[in-house]
Order: structure tokens, then sequence, then C-alpha cells
């Protein structure tokens, strides 16, 4: 403190010259008009940078926080979409009141973060933070920004599993955006964790490369519309009837973090229904 | 005491010289000389330096409210007795000057060239200071310096005229 008082002593005379002029300076900026818009025009300018900086540090730093909400809100959007809505009204005519209403709602959505993952394996398998306390059962698909992620195969309490679409067992029919046609079976051949191999999608089909490939309506359990990849490359051949097409997965499955799981609201009229179908052995088919 | 009512009195003299003469002369549009800075040059140089900078605010202060332009003189006679201080400093021998009768920089005491960069280079300063709070733009720096120049020069002769006026040299 000392210190202090000693400096301003020593340094009366210039902090006396500094303060005068400050107050001669602060009779210029608010006494003539022109010094007081160019003044407060820069000090705009300058306060707009610092303020800009200093936001973008911040929102570094809340990053995890935004991106949890940020997800919260996708579910909450989700909800809301039309496709996310039956149709089968029993009055018919769905009036705005009743859109929301919960009879008409298919899906409901719930945030989970991946814990462990895999891609090195023949038959790769997620575990999520949230099991069946949360809501979460068998045969709920996952998904993500990117695209779709798997299927859950078991719950425990606070945690479940997921078969990953990097499993050999799993197989999902896609939808064609640009043909408007559900056709063929993606599956994955357990080598590059960013491929998928696509089957028995007739040779008649104008394919190209770079068509976009979604989840189809008819799948029991994703529903319509998720990103599955791009066609790659597509290959026939006179003694098939059948393309050899790669799809690049639009998932990065190397990135995976928060992911959403999906809960069909009518799943158990569904599963009753399944039972009436032949199935084949093991696998998460849709 | 005395001696500071005189100096109020020159002061007075001289603002009301500037705000009343010299502020409607027009030489040019460029040219605004302001003579009144001759009231630094004949303070003593063992004026009270505090004293002194207080002074130069409440003179420019004095000029601004008669002139509209409150802030500027007042900025440019701040910084004028600031900077004035550090020549006095570094270049008069104070103790010489005493030994030879002078009280503040005269031309007999290094010649008439020092004392007319002496007070130029006071006149510059303030003149610097007074037209970059006018202009108050970066792209009319040279502007600035060369109307400052010109300025400075104009004032430096009407500061002559007004010495050969009071009978002095």
């Amino acid at each position: 403190m000392l210190v202090i008082f000693r400096w301003i002593r020593n340094q009366a005379y210039p902090l006396l010259y500094i303060l005068l002029l400050l107050s001669a300076v602060t009779q210029i900026f608010r006494y003539h008009f022109y010094q007081h818009s160019i003044y407060f025009g820069h000090a705009l300018g300058v306060h707009r940078n610092i303020d800009k900086w200093r936001t973008g540090i911040t929102s570094y730093f809340k990053l995890r926080t935004t991106n949890e909400q940020l997800v919260r809100e996708n579910g909450l959007l989700r909800n809301q979409l039309n496709w996310n809505l039956t149709s089968n009204s029993p009055n018919g005519a769905l009036s705005y009141k009743d859109t929301f209403t919960k009879t008409l709602i298919k899906y409901k959505y719930i945030p989970a973060r991946v814990i462990r993952n895999s891609v090195n394996e023949q038959n790769n398998f997620i575990v999520l933070d949230r099991g069946y306390k949360d809501g979460i059962k068998k045969h709920m698909s996952v998904i993500c920004p990117m695209g779709i992620v798997g299927v859950v195969v078991e719950s425990a309490a606070h945690y479940s599993l997921v078969m990953s679409v990097l499993n050999s067992k799993f197989e999902i029919t896609p939808y064609f955006y640009n043909l408007k046609i559900s056709q063929g079976v993606i599956s994955w051949n357990g080598e590059d964790p960013n491929y998928l191999d696509l089957e028995e999608v007739n040779r008649f089909v104008k394919l190209k490369n770079g068509m976009k490939l979604y989840t189809s309506n008819y799948s029991l359990l994703f529903p319509a519309g998720i990103p599955i990849g791009t066609i790659e490359k597509s290959e026939s051949n006179l003694k098939s009837n059948f393309y050899s097409i790669k799809v690049k997965l639009a998932t990065d499955f190397s990135q995976l973090d928060v992911v959403t799981v999906v809960k069909n609201i009518h799943q158990n009229e569904l599963d009753v229904l399944n039972k009436f179908i032949p199935s084949e052995e093991g696998g998460a088919h849709d | 005491m005395i001696e500071v009512g005189r100096f109020i009195v020159v002061g007075l003299f001289l603002a009301l010289i500037q705000t009343l003469i010299f502020k409607e002369v027009n030489i040019a549009w460029w040219i605004k000389p302001m003579p009144y800075v001759y009231l630094f040059l004949i303070l003593p140089l063992s004026s009270n330096r505090f004293g002194v900078l207080i002074g130069a605010f409440f003179f420019g202060l004095t000029i601004d409210a008669f002139g509209g332009s409150l802030g500027m003189h007042t900025a440019a006679c701040v910084t004028t007795v600031f900077v004035k201080n550090y020549i006095d400093l570094y270049f008069l021998d104070e103790n010489s000057m005493q030994l030879q009768g002078m009280r503040y920089m005269q031309i007999d005491y290094k010649g008439w060239q020092w004392y007319s960069i002496y007070t130029f280079g006071i006149l510059f300063i303030h003149h610097l200071v007074y037209f970059i709070f006018d202009y108050f733009s970066w792209t009319s720096l040279f502007t600035i310096l060369f109307v400052s120049i010109f300025s400075a020069l104009a004032s430096l002769l009407s500061i002559q005229i007004f010495r050969l006026l009071m009978g002095h040299k």
C-alpha cells in the first residue's frame, strides 16, 4: 500500500495532467456532435469485438451443456413432427388440439450417452448409460444426429446394451429417397466400419452413386426418414438379377457420444403382431 | 500574489483577443492563428508546475467558454504546459538564465534561431493537439500536420507583431 502511495506521489504531475486532459476530452466528446459520433462509433465497434471474443470463449466452455440442451430440444421437436403422429384418429380429421395428444404421438425420445463402443469386432455392441428405469426396453431403436446407430438388445436398471449397425446380425431395409421406393437389405460385412453392403436390390432399378438412403416407413423399429447412408458404388452383372452396392454409412461410429433411444408407444401391439410373422434365426431385422 | 494577478489579467486579455479577433480572422480556411499561447511562453521557469497546469486548464476552459469550442483549447493548453515543462527541464539552464536576468526564454538567451525553434515547437504542440481533436480522423493526418505547421507559423508571426507593439525586441 505504501509503495502505491509513494508511486502516486512521485507521479503526481503526469497523473494530474492525465486527469485534466481526460476532463477536457470528456467535454469534447460530450459537446461536439461530430467527435461524439466518431468516438462512440469506434467505442461500440471495439465493445462489439470484445463481446464477440468473450462470447466465443464462454461458449467454448459451455459446449457440453449446449450439446445436452440441443439433444433434449431435438427430442421435443421430433415428438412434434408429423411423421411421429398416427393418422388413424378415431374421429377422422385432426384438429390442432388433437395433434399433440398422447393418443396421436407414436414415438418418444430418450437421450442417452454412449459409455462403451467398439468398431473393430465382427459383432459390435454399444453400452448406454440409461436402462429400464429410464424407460428403455428391448427392441427400441437408437439414433443420433448423424443417422441410425442400432437396436437395444438388453436393458439393465441403469444401463442398456445396443446392437450396433456394425454387427453382422443387424439388417435393415432402406428407403431410396430419389426413387421413392423401399427395397433391399443393408448389413455389415465386418470389414470397413464406414461402409455397409446393400443387397437384394433389383438390377432394373435406376440407381446412381450419391443417392441417399433413409429408414423406411415399413420399419417396425426405426422411425421413417432417419439417414442410413449414401450409395458409394453399385455393380450389377448378367448372372444375377440384383445389384451389389456399397453404402457409405451416415453415422461416424468413432465419434458417437450422445444418442437418442426411440420408444414406439405402440410397440406392444407390434410385438404381438410380430409373433404371427414367421421369422428367421436371430438378428435384428425390421 | 500580485504577479499571479498580473498573469490572470494578461490571460484574460489574450483570451478576449483570441475569441473576439483571431477567431474571426480568416486568412485562409485552414490557417487558424492562436497567439494566446504567448501566455505560457512568458511564464517564469521557477513557477509552480502544478499551479501552472491547473491554471492552463482554467485558461483553456475560459477560451472554450467564450469561443464555444468546449474542451479543445483546454486539452491543447494542458498538453502544451505539460510538454513545455519537460522541454524547459531538458533544454534550458535555469541557473544560467537567472544569471543573465531572464525569467523565461528570450531571444537574448541563445539567439533568435534558438528562440524561434523553441517558440515554434511549443506553438506546434499546442496547435497539433487542437487540430487532432478538431479533425478527429486518421484519414486527415496529413491535413492536421499541414494545418498545424502553418497555423503555428501564423501564431508565431502574430506573437512577434504583438511583442513589437508592446515595445519588446
